[in-house]
């Protein structure tokens, strides 16, 4: 099983959006796909049409059988969720308590192995001891970054995190998300993209109104308008990422 | 995953189905295709409950893994029928069949005409709760096969099954079956290994009669899956085959005191010999399904090993061969033939079955709680392998003569034997595997193989020894639980108060 984690320090970059649509593409491509959901806003969930409540809580990092029964079914074969909970604001606690024998999101991670392929974790913005858990058990984390200074500073942040903290056992892979091509800035950056090599992807995503009304109608872009614009830049973007694990 | 299969009248409407269904399900789409169903001949893809699917649809070929229990499970389109796994498009499908690489064939096994009508219930939300599919076949000249509706709930969302199944029994008297599709399909062509019906006794049963009665039924079921082992249909018929007559020793064993002993030795030497021949060809299969359901290693190693797999292949086909040959021995038959005629010694089998149920249980209990209590997780492994036995006869009696036992008791029972002995089998699977790749790696010696096999096989066997490990460390707290298990104290402690 390969774990892709989409992450970045800053709120509002199109995490979930991202996970969404990846989950959905490596779903159609014939890979038993989970997206755990662990941000507590629930998003991802709620794309997919599923309550944001997991009977247990964060009690579900100490008990396998509990995770399992937490998983839920989406509307697309092969593809399955992991809903988040409010209890997940928590997390960090559990995490934090963790025993130096113990290893909870990797333990639970490993008991996934046998059923899925690829696992999406969808997580919360911020740098924490989550955080350091992902880098540690991804096999790539995928940071999306809007062109702009501070976006690129929050890439930079995390990669000297990673080497401080020494969790250089994941690959990391950025890509631009919520390209306005009417901006001078991001077209700028976006000219940039070879010098950003190999941790910047080639695909982006632009800004269009059809990933906005994403919301409205709770499905994968590449499930309801599959040859859009939006689609087709997200199946790019899936390459690259196959590629890279 | 649970999945309600009913079996229609092949002339039920699709519009008689969305009628019992009930108004909130969706409008159904329908789908036509030409479908095989291929098989790898792979008791582990079977066992797993996995079966391969083939439909043309539209001039493409669309090759599904399909489970049988929670329906199609992985898709790929193709435009030619593959008939080897390597002629499949790369996908995870194929990664998954990779063990199984160059060894086998998809070996076309029904080729009919299917009609699918599905309709979907969602919730408020547009959430999918459970999907309900039609499967109509026909044979490709249009006679009608059988028609079967199945109900698939989402993931998690068990619960909106049971309203539905409720409304189906009131409103068209419609109640599930307990196989799948594909199982009802090929039993219905006779591809399927026959399932025994279970033995009943009365109380007033006298302990002779009662086990001349379960041994001949062991040998009925043994006599069933024969021609299935050679014609080669499908390697369950040989896991059946090796149940019974495992059955059947247990039987001998607890059949000792009351049968001439001259009759009992040569059915106990028939038994071990033909037990004997069994084995090499399930070592294979053990092979195969653990390295199906286990890691299995990447692509590039697999390829590597496909002098292995062939190896594994020819020693399970030279144990078939040898297997079949017993079969047809004039000796086989008439040491069977021992089995009916066979007459208790005076005085002997006249107590009631029950009581020598309760007896045998008792002592059978006593020599597990001897043996068990010195186990730890530095025992030998033949030493568990032979406690192993022991929870299997033990367990083969409360099977044999389940009639006679409380049956809540009996099924608490034995649920904690079934726990323990999947915890001992799967040392034992290991054992299994690291003895063949022992054997294999000394042919490699003798053939001057490339370096990459020996350091495959290398790697293979240390992932093995740490699993080995991980097994060992977690069969005392099982055996613990076995001994405190009071269904199985108590159906013991019967056999003390006589």
């Amino acid at each position: 099983m390969k774990v892709i984690a989409l992450y970045s320090l800053k709120g509002g970059v199109g995490k979930t959006t991202a996970t969404v649509n990846l989950a959905h593409l490596a779903a159609t491509h014939g890979a038993r796909t989970l997206v755990w959901d662990l941000d507590p806003q629930g998003a991802a969930s709620f794309y997919f049409r599923i309550r944001d409540k997991v009977s247990g809580g964060r009690k579900i990092l100490y008990k396998e059988t509990l995770l399992h029964r937490a998983i839920r079914g989406t509307n697309y074969e092969l593809l399955d969720l992991l809903p988040a909970d409010i209890s997940y604001r928590h997390l960090e606690i559990a995490l934090n308590a963790e025993r130096k024998h113990e290893d909870l999101l990797g333990n639970c991670i490993q008991s996934l192995r046998q059923e899925y392929d690829i696992l999406f974790l969808d997580c919360p913005p911020g740098i924490s001891r989550l955080s350091e858990a992902i880098f540690r058990h991804a096999d790539l984390v995928l940071i999306p970054s809007i062109p702009t200074i501070l976006s690129m500073r929050t890439i930079k942040r995390i990669i000297d995190f990673r080497s401080k903290k020494k969790l250089t056992n994941s690959r990391v892979r950025a890509f631009f998300s919520m390209v306005d091509r009417r901006k001078r800035m991001h077209i700028a950056w976006v000219k940039r993209i070879e010098e950003m090599r190999p941790l910047m992807l080639n695909a982006r995503i632009s800004a269009l109104s059809e990933v906005e009304r994403m919301g409205e109608q709770r499905a994968p872009l590449t499930a309801t308008h599959p040859t859009g614009r939006a689609s087709m830049e997200f199946r790019k973007l899936w390459q690259e990422v196959i590629a890279s694990i | 995953m649970q999945t309600l299969t009913f079996h229609l009248d092949t002339d039920t409407s699709d519009k008689a189905i969305a009628k019992a269904l009930g108004k909130p399900f969706a409008p159904p789409h329908t789908m036509q295709a030409e479908w095989s169903l291929l098989d790898t001949h792979d008791w582990a893809l079977w066992q797993a409950g996995y079966s391969l699917e083939q439909a043309q649809c539209d001039r493409q070929t669309r090759c599904v893994l399909y489970q049988r229990q929670s329906g199609a499970m992985q898709g790929m389109v193709t435009t030619t029928m593959p008939r080897f796994i390597w002629q499949m498009p790369p996908s995870p499908l194929r990664d998954r069949l990779a063990p199984l690489w160059g060894s086998r064939a998809l070996l076309p096994l029904l080729h009919l005409t299917r009609h699918a009508t599905c309709w979907q219930r969602f919730d408020d939300d547009g959430k999918l709760l459970v999907t309900a599919t039609c499967h109509r076949f026909t044979t490709i000249e249009g006679e009608a096969v059988g028609c079967w509706l199945q109900l698939q709930p989402c993931r998690g969302y068990h619960d909106a099954l049971a309203p539905i199944q409720r409304r189906l029994r009131q409103q068209a008297g419609w109640l599930p079956g307990k196989q799948g599709v594909v199982a009802q399909l090929l039993a219905q062509f006779g591809m399927a290994p026959p399932v025994a019906k279970p033995l009943t006794f009365d109380r007033t049963t006298t302990a002779a009669i009662a086990l001349k009665k379960a041994m001949r039924h062991q040998r009925a079921i043994m006599e069933a899956q024969q021609q299935g082992i050679i014609d080669a249909v499908d390697t369950e018929f040989l896991h059946r085959y090796r149940v019974a007559l495992r059955r059947m020793r247990s039987l001998l064993i607890i059949a000792k005191p009351m049968m001439p002993p001259g009759i009992h030795r040569q059915l106990t030497n028939h038994c071990k010999q033909l037990a004997a021949l069994t084995t090499p060809a399930r070592d294979a299969d053990i092979y195969w399904l653990n390295m199906v359901t286990g890691s299995g290693g990447s692509e590039e190693k697999l390829a590597q090993l496909r002098h292995f797999n062939q190896w594994l292949q020819q020693r399970q086909q030279a144990a078939y061969r040898a297997l079949c040959l017993a079969f047809a021995q004039p000796h086989d038959a008439a040491t069977w033939k021992l089995l009916k005629e066979w007459k208790p010694k005076k005085g002997g089998g006249r107590q009631p079955a029950r009581k020598m149920v309760d007896r045998s249980l008792h002592h059978q209990f006593q020599r597990l709680l001897r043996d068990s209590d010195a186990i730890t997780q530095s025992t030998s492994d033949k030493r568990l392998h032979k406690l192993r036995k022991q929870i299997k006869h033990l367990r083969y009696t409360l099977e044999c003569f389940a009639s006679l036992l409380p049956a809540k008791r009996r099924e608490r029972a034995l649920h904690q034997l079934k726990t323990v002995q999947r915890h001992l089998g799967m040392l034992q699977d290991i054992c299994v595997q690291q003895q063949l790749l022992r054997e294999f790696s000394a042919t490699l010696d003798n053939h001057n193989s490339p370096e990459s096999s020996r350091h495959i096989i290398q790697e293979i066997g240390h992932d093995l020894k740490r699993e080995h490990q991980r097994c060992k460390q977690e069969i005392p707290h099982q055996l613990r639980l076995l001994r405190d298990n009071k269904a199985l104290c108590k159906l013991a402690a019967n056999g003390d108060q006589q």
